[in-house]
């Protein structure tokens, strides 16, 4: 992607981890903004890749839910004593 | 049992200091080996591992992180291990038929859609587990990127180092982890239509 031009979807998609980031310059962001003001597709793909990233985080709250089976921390005990 | 106590007494050999830390700290770290390692016997070697470590090395534990950050931590890293000794070279599946294509004017071949309900499905359990499945459906080169840096929330620094890989590599690959994932989900979350 070159600086202040238009660019086609595939450039804006394979940028858009820098754009979802705030990794880009004022000119290339100016370029995918433009972009997205005439696509609706990269709108609701951009859009998708966020949300994309937010339903990776929802899996951390498994971790307080999750218990150690009886049979495996009785074995983890054991091994501490050896 | 404060931390403090409980850091004393695992350094003392106190037996319930232990019993503690297994109960408070196990089962988290048992989900942590899940997300990285696709079976569960393998998971659940990877959380006998960290243990061991975190046993051999309470003595080392200075205190400058939260112990939960310091166990987790080791937990990701006999994670890694396990999957480094499972990994082998040449047997893994392209992950090129789940990237988004292109025409040659640079336009998108299927166009995309928006997704609906997802707000209200953040909480649902039944989402939760589609997101699991897909992410074990990507190739592991890449989830593994995926899960350091938008998971763990690694720096792209700290995952090239726990993984031995340029950080050009970390970008390339969560890019395409991401969009990966993204066209797995695409069709459970555009039925919500």
């Amino acid at each position: 992607m070159t600086e202040q031009k238009s660019i086609t979807c595939e450039e804006f998609i394979g940028a858009l981890d820098e754009y979802v980031a705030g990794d880009m310059s004022d000119g290339r962001r100016s370029a995918a903004v433009e972009h997205l003001l005439g696509c609706r597709s990269c709108v609701a793909y951009e859009e998708s890749y966020r949300r994309t990233i937010e339903l990776e985080k929802q899996l951390t709250r498994d971790d307080l839910r999750t218990s150690l089976p009886v049979e495996l921390a009785r074995e983890i005990e054991r091994q501490r004593k050896v | 049992m404060s931390e403090m106590e409980l850091i004393q007494g695992l350094r003392a050999g106190d037996n319930d200091a232990f019993e503690v830390l297994i109960k408070t700290y196990g089962g988290r770290m048992l989900s942590v080996a899940r997300r990285f390692l696709r079976n569960e016997d393998d998971a659940r070697d990877a959380v006998q591992d960290a243990f061991i470590s975190i046993f051999r090395s309470i003595g080392a534990f200075e205190g400058h992180a939260l112990l939960a950050t310091w166990i987790h931590r080791i937990a990701v890293n006999a994670a890694l291990m396990k999957l480094r000794s499972l990994s082998r070279r040449g047997d893994e599946e392209s992950i090129e038929p789940l990237l988004p294509r292109f025409r040659s004017d640079g336009h998108q071949i299927e166009s995309s859609v928006p997704w609906h309900g997802v707000d209200e499905a953040l909480e649902s359990e039944e989402l939760r587990h589609t997101v699991r499945e897909a992410i074990e459906k990507l190739p592991p080169s890449h989830r593994v990127v995926l899960l350091l840096r938008d998971i763990e929330e690694l720096t792209p620094e700290e995952t090239a180092e726990s993984l031995g890989i340029t950080r050009t590599a970390v970008k390339v690959r969560l890019h395409r982890g991401r969009q990966a994932l993204r066209t797995l989900l695409d069709p459970h979350l555009k039925e919500r239509r």
